[in-house]
């Protein structure tokens, strides 16, 4: 299994104005999330970091997060967009991504995390180094 | 940087404090009014600095390239009557059109606490992309030497247009001389490559444009890294520097007349090389030297091609949308760069005996 490395800086959304359907839903993060993480609802309403380590409640995508959140703080989560991995990062264009473990994600699937949740969508710029992003979904 | 500008992108919130006035006091509208006065400013300068360097700007897309084929002339008697001969047809070349752009996206947030300078920032970068890209398609035209003989002009009727490099050996008639001497044109090619660089080789290469009839400012273009090397080839007939006026030289020296710009060293014309001035430029790619004819009118070594009305042909704003809380701007060009004239230049490589385009 090969772990993707997020990239420096805050990705963060990368489609233009997605459709309203694309906002999920928000709540208070349980713990510090960085961006572009995928999180899942917990039954207290709090969001948390998702992750494949086992086939429990954990393991669901109900969204991602578009910005670095501190546990307490209320964020929105999005789904089927276009998301940064930030600068440096190693996504691969047309490469299926599965859950791995504390929201990292992983190139092949994990216990959890047997369902693509994010697909590599490759950066076309011409001047300056490739910044390729994800396509993200949902999962569960 | 990808992503949407948010409270947490703003120097004002790192700083957990506002300075300057922000765009909701300005006023988004006003806000924008300025940055569409500098743009318009920005548009100018390429327009009239930049491409009028190498470009000819037109919506032409096509247009007809190649010279004159040669004739002869026989003896005739009271009773005779030569036999006919003809001139080959130029060919046909083009340039593409493309769109260059990008998305700038906010949160209503975000407005409310930045500065006016810092939405600025952001759309100076804007146009600065832009250029490079410009300056990146120009160097694609000098220094890839493949033709596209299939480019499929979608953004206007699909039509199949052939796009040409430099000369290529591809057999395409080329122009004759100021002698009245044609090349071969299976076998000219304006892609040397030279595993050493020695003064015979600069020599060749401004030779090659100097086989035709040179229309404007001849200029050698090098990449600063070869500055020294081309200092070196010093031998009468070859380099000769500018010097700085301020600094009296010895009696005996030989310097080309001007002044040499000491505060831009990476930026600037150092001397002669034969019958072409010789320019450092940034823009230029490592290992490589390019002999353009700079040309003047119609004679230009490549085209800018816009919109048959010229309309899209500046940077600007394409699409506004919002959709609270995200609103979105989308900055593009219509454009496309290619070979006009297909002898006005000629590019070296130094690395190897075989030319190699750069990684673009």
């Amino acid at each position: 299994m090969a772990t993707i490395t997020k990239g420096a800086g805050n990705g963060t959304l990368t489609t233009k104005c997605p459709p309203s359907n694309c906002r999920v839903g928000g709540g208070y993060a349980a713990t510090d999330i960085p961006a572009s993480t995928p999180c899942y609802f917990g039954t207290d309403g709090r969001i948390n970091i998702s992750s494949g380590a086992a086939a429990n409640a954990a393991a669901a995508v109900d969204g991602w997060t578009l910005e670095d959140v501190k546990a307490g703080e209320f964020t929105t989560l999005y789904t089927d967009c276009n998301l940064g991995y930030g600068k440096g990062n190693d996504v691969a264009p047309g490469t299926s991504y599965y859950l791995g473990t504390a929201g990292v994600l992983s190139d092949i699937a994990t216990t959890g995390g047997t369902r693509v949740i994010a697909r590599g969508v490759p950066d076309n710029n011409i001047t300056g180094a490739k910044e390729h992003k994800l396509r993200v979904r949902q999962s569960y | 940087m990808k992503g949407t500008l948010q409270v947490s992108d703003t120097l004002a919130a790192l700083a957990a404090q506002s300075t300057g006035v922000t765009v909701a006091d300005y006023g988004i509208e006003e806000t924008f009014a300025v940055i569409d006065q500098d743009n318009r400013i920005y548009n100018d300068e390429v327009r009239n600095e930049l491409l009028p360097d190498f470009c000819v700007t037109s919506g032409e897309r096509e247009w007809v390239y190649g010279g004159n084929d040669e004739m002869t002339v026989e003896e005739i008697d009271q009773y005779g009557d030569p036999d006919t001969e003809k001139v080959g047809a130029g060919a046909t070349m083009g340039a593409p059109l493309k769109r260059f752009g990008r998305a700038v996206q906010w949160t209503w947030d975000y407005m409310q606490v930045t500065p006016v300078a810092e939405i600025a920032k952001q759309y100076t970068a804007l146009q600065t992309a832009d250029l490079k890209g410009i300056r990146r398609n120009i160097r694609n035209a000098f220094f890839v030497p493949t033709n596209n003989l299939t480019y499929r002009d979608r953004l206007l009727d699909n039509r199949t247009i052939k796009t040409y490099s430099l000369l290529n050996g591809d057999g395409m008639a080329i122009p004759m001389g100021p002698t009245g001497t044609l090349s071969d044109a299976a076998t000219r090619t304006h892609y040397m490559g030279t595993a050493s660089l020695v003064a015979a080789d600069v020599r060749a290469l401004i030779r090659k444009a100097l086989d035709f009839e040179v229309q404007g400012e001849l200029v050698l273009y090098i990449p600063g890294t070869q500055e020294t090397a081309i200092r070196a080839m010093n031998t009468p007939g070859d380099f000769s520097a500018l010097v700085d006026v301020d600094i009296v030289q010895p009696n005996t020296a030989t310097y080309v007349r001007g002044d040499l710009d000491l505060r831009n060293p990476n930026d600037r014309r150092i001397g002669k090389f034969g019958a072409a001035w010789v320019d450092v430029r940034p823009w230029m790619p490592d290992n490589y030297l390019l002999v353009v004819d700079k040309g003047t009118g119609d004679m230009k070594p490549l085209q800018f091609r816009t919109r048959p009305n010229g309309a899209f042909a500046d940077f600007g704003l394409r699409a506004r949308v919002q959709s609270h809380p995200l609103y979105g701007d989308t900055w593009a060009r219509d454009y496309g760069i290619a070979v006009r004239n297909r002898h006005m230049a000629a590019a070296l490589y130094i690395g190897n005996a075989t030319y190699t385009a750069p990684v673009l």
